[in-house]
């Protein structure tokens, strides 16, 4: 059963298939989260709250188009009114700095490695990191960034080059932004 | 920090795979159904207020309607018909302030208006023949008021 089949179920009150369509989007919906939020809780809370959202919005939903797209929007309303309310998200606990990334399946990076390329990431704009969430994680190709975050395909191939750009150089600097 | 890293950037690799480890399906889920719940009971509370105020309405308008019939009576006023052109009715049931044309009834040679008179109320009358004459006929019941002028009178 696709996405839009699960929808259309949810629609008519079948909860099992809303449990299918969580299940299919919260491991993206969390590493989202977490990319912005850096702290494990909060970006729980926020799926969860997420999820909630989406399923009594969900007639509003255009069944021809992009499911994850518009997904992906409610999910940055979320992610802003999250930073609104904190209103500095630039503070992290020494817990979140210590995060052992469990969550994050990845053979060949040690927790170091992981730690270091996360502290690079995150010291992209926000627009950057989602390029680079969506291309790195979920290894969507240009166009199908280009139709989740609502610009063209052009403008994505220019953004993920320079959000690759400066990744690599902060990388080679050792894992810190010194600029 | 391993060279590893950043070969994957450059060759643009997937950098593995994020996944939320904890169950929080049946957590969003039993939340929608509070929700629901919560949402049915605002809807129920709302529907209660709804009816008890509609209720009230009905009450109201019954007893307006009900409380108006039974305090009033429909009467039929009649003249004997004499060859007049027109006959109407002048009273204190509408304060004087319109005339109510009468109708003829042919067959029984008599003109006919029905007007509504509040119980136990005394109501004065004249007819008005053909626009010009006010009169009170023959009618039995009738009083002078303080200038003299005869009116006819009916109470129930």
């Amino acid at each position: 059963m696709d996405e839009k089949e699960l929808i259309r179920d949810t629609l008519t009150g079948n909860k099992k298939a809303f449990e299918r369509l969580i299940e299919l989007y919260k491991d993206r919906a969390f590493a989202f989260a977490y990319v912005r939020l850096r702290n494990r809780e909060d970006a729980m809370d926020l799926v969860q709250d997420l999820f909630i959202t989406i399923y009594f919005n969900l007639k509003k939903f255009d069944l021809k188009k992009n499911f994850f797209s518009w997904f992906y929007k409610i999910e940055m309303n979320m992610i802003k009114n999250y930073f609104r309310r904190k209103k500095n998200n630039k503070q992290m606990s020494y817990d979140e700095k210590n995060e052992d990334f469990s969550f994050w399946e990845n053979n060949y990076l040690s927790v170091e490695d992981k730690m270091i390329l996360w502290n690079a990431i995150e010291s992209l704009k926000d627009e950057e990191k989602d390029i680079i969430f969506l291309r790195y994680f979920q290894n969507m190709n240009d166009t199908e960034i280009a139709e989740v975050l609502g610009i063209s395909v052009e403008n994505v191939r220019t953004k993920f080059f320079r959000a690759k750009e400066k990744l690599l150089n902060i990388l080679e600097k050792g894992g810190f932004d010194y600029e | 920090m391993s060279k590893r890293i950043i070969e994957i950037i450059k060759n643009e690799e997937k950098l593995g795979e994020i996944r939320l480890t904890d169950s929080i399906t049946d957590k969003i889920i039993s939340k929608i159904e509070g929700i629901e719940s919560y949402k049915k009971l605002v809807l129920l509370n709302l529907y209660k207020r709804i009816a008890i105020a509609a209720s009230f309405v009905l009450l109201v308008i019954f007893g307006i309607v009900f409380f108006k019939g039974e305090g009033s009576h429909k009467v039929v006023i009649t003249y004997p018909y004499n060859g007049e052109e027109s006959v109407e009715l002048v009273g204190s049931f509408n304060n004087w302030e319109s005339k109510i044309p009468m109708q003829l009834d042919e067959e029984r040679k008599v003109w006919k208006a029905e007007i509504v008179i509040k119980k136990k109320s005394i109501v004065e009358y004249q007819f008005v023949v053909d626009s010009i004459i006010y009169t009170t006929g023959d009618t039995i019941y009738k009083i002078k008021d303080k200038n003299g002028i005869e009116k006819a009178i009916i109470s129930i």
